[in-house]
């Protein structure tokens, strides 16, 4: 697969104060690519580069293969969900993502806005001033405007942050849609949600890129996996002696941790064996998670 | 906009007063064309012919343009100084970036705001126009047509000029409040070149009535550099110095509007 995005010793400057530092990763077509860190880490200044915002001081980015600053260059190919960026408050949903859409190209551009806002859940603001919308609904709108004629890379910065637990779930399933027939890239603070909905992450801190892998490398799901014990005592040298298993340990008094040859061994064998070996030493389980979870990861990088 | 036109009118109702009781009251006494060329020559330094020309204009109508025009740009300014600025604040300015060329924005507000300017004057000429005719009855028909369209065009081209110049201050300030602050310093700079500018003459010319004052020195080129210092040429009735206006003020308009281009093609959104 070739790459939708390409970052090469990017470099991003304010005055002294240097937001992004060398950054070099690739997003591949058709993936979701988290961008990750803490506050003041570079990303909104990444994904701000990425949309063509802010040009970046040094170092070469590509977008599709074009530079995001060049003058037209991301129309019709990115869709863009900004964080913090406020909608026209004067004008109506309907008639302002119509004047995107056209701006956009579209050739039923009133047609687009129309089923963009179906998908995120909100026709019935056509006619709304988007000055009155609440916050959720606002966010939900300027996704519906990166949506917008289904371009091929779609960024969404904070899609989730602000919105209840119903709205956030249909704006992951949104994204989770979006998977294979677009590159996406999301930044966000939330890990579960990152974890759930990424094939890779990019783990920024301090301007500089400490970790750009898929997630199946960044959580070591391949050789590595959890169960949660509700009750019962574990047989931690019986676990060990399993096929395939390297080493076993208890992380705490409910948690076990089971690390495997992830070469060779196929995660789902190695599972199964070991919750049948704990279910017939009458061990009670709560859950099977694979690999260490992204947030103690990303704890452990930043 | 309405304010403008609230604007204008109040001061065609004053102007108006003002001139018709002063031709009451000097009403027989001396040429009154005679009287306001050597005003004229004594404050301005336009050029014979036009001078000619304008002291033959009813003065409210005078009054009423030279009032206007000098007003113009700070209105100009509150108008539009949100035009771009507006946006780049509360980062609207984001979903139009990754659909249009940046250019393309620049150019789309500067005509949004031409095109609703150029509406605003052409009344405020025609509200001047019958003004003058209404206090002038000896204004013919003919005069109110020919200056009428002579106002219009040069009120079209210095309104276009300095909605350029708003268009740049827009373009460069992170915020609405901080563009129209660029932009009032803009002209006040503006203000202050041309009067450095004109308090020497330029070398090589003959001192007019209280020009004979001053001294000659290149200092009075920078001049050049404000384009109110063609304002009277719009007036003039030699087509080439007409033209020279015309062009001056369509060539500082063309500057200000590259130099937004450029500014907002740059700079970080």
């Amino acid at each position: 697969m070739t790459a939708a995005i390409e970052l090469r010793g990017v470099t991003k400057r304010f005055a002294t104060k240097v937001a992004v530092d060398d950054v070099s990763f690739e997003v591949r077509e058709g993936d979701c690519c988290g961008l990750i860190g803490p506050n003041g880490a570079g990303k909104t200044t990444t994904f701000s580069m990425l949309c063509g915002f802010l040009k970046p001081t040094h170092g070469h980015l590509s977008v599709l293969g074009v530079d995001p600053f060049e003058p037209g260059a991301l129309k019709q190919k990115v869709g863009v969900l900004p964080q913090d960026a406020l909608l026209p408050a004067s004008w109506p949903v309907g008639t302002l993502l119509t004047y995107y859409g056209r701006l956009s190209g579209l050739e039923d551009a009133e047609g687009e806005a129309k089923r963009a806002l179906e998908r995120v859940q909100l026709p019935e603001t056509w006619k709304v001033r988007a000055g009155t919308l609440s916050h959720g609904m606002t966010k939900r709108v300027a996704m519906a405007q990166a949506l917008m004629g289904s371009p091929p890379v779609i960024l969404l910065d904070e899609p989730t942050a602000g919105l209840d637990p119903k709205i956030a779930a249909s704006v992951r399933n949104i994204i989770r849609e979006l998977k294979r027939k677009h590159t996406v890239v999301v930044s966000s603070h939330n890990m579960q949600e990152l974890e759930e909905l990424c094939d890779a992450t990019a783990i920024l801190d301090k301007g500089r890129l400490v970790s750009a892998a898929t997630m199946a490398e960044i959580t070591g799901a391949t050789a590595e996996f959890r169960v949660q014990i509700a009750r019962g005592a574990v047989p931690l040298d019986e676990v060990k002696a399993l096929s395939g298993c390297r080493d076993a340990r208890l992380e705490g008094p409910n948690v076990l941790c089971v690390s495997f040859e992830g070469q060779a061994m196929q995660p789902e064998e190695i599972i199964t064996s070991t919750v049948a070996l704990l279910a017939q030493r009458n061990v009670l389980i709560l859950g099977v998670w694979r690999g260490k979870r992204l947030e103690e990861k990303v704890l452990q990088l930043t | 906009m309405v304010l403008f036109l609230f604007g204008e009118g109040l001061l065609l109702t004053v102007v108006g007063f003002i001139t018709g009781g002063a031709g009451q009251m000097t009403g027989g006494g001396g040429d009154p064309v005679a009287q306001k060329k050597s005003l004229l020559m004594m404050f301005t330094n336009n050029s014979e012919a036009t001078i000619d020309a304008i002291a033959r204009l009813p003065s409210v109508l005078l009054v009423a343009f030279s009032a206007t025009t000098l007003f113009l740009p700070l209105l100009i300014a509150l108008m539009g100084f949100d035009q771009l600025a507006g946006e780049v604040g509360p980062k609207s300015m984001r979903y139009l970036i990754v659909r249009v060329r940046r250019t393309s924005i620049v150019l789309g507000k500067y005509l949004n705001q031409a095109t609703v300017l150029a509406g605003i004057l052409v009344l405020a000429v025609v509200a001047m126009m019958g003004t003058a005719k209404h206090l002038n009855p000896d204004f013919s028909w003919a005069d109110t047509a020919s200056w009428g369209l002579k106002l219009t065009i040069a009120m079209l081209v210095i309104g276009v000029t300095y909605a350029a110049l708003t268009t740049l201050c827009s373009a460069v300030a992170a915020s609405g409040a901080l563009a129209l602050f660029v932009n009032i310093i803009a002209l006040f700079v503006f203000w202050f070149v041309s009067v450095l500018g004109n308090r020497v003459l330029l070398p090589g010319t003959q001192a007019v009535g209280l020009d004979a004052m001053k001294e000659q020195s290149v200092l009075g080129y920078i001049r050049y550099l404000v384009p109110s210092e063609f304002e009277h040429h719009l007036l003039s009735p030699d087509p080439l110095e007409y033209g020279t206006g015309v062009v001056a003020y369509l060539g500082f308009a063309l500057v200000f509007l590259g130099l937004a281009k450029l500014a907002l093609a740059r700079r970080d959104l």
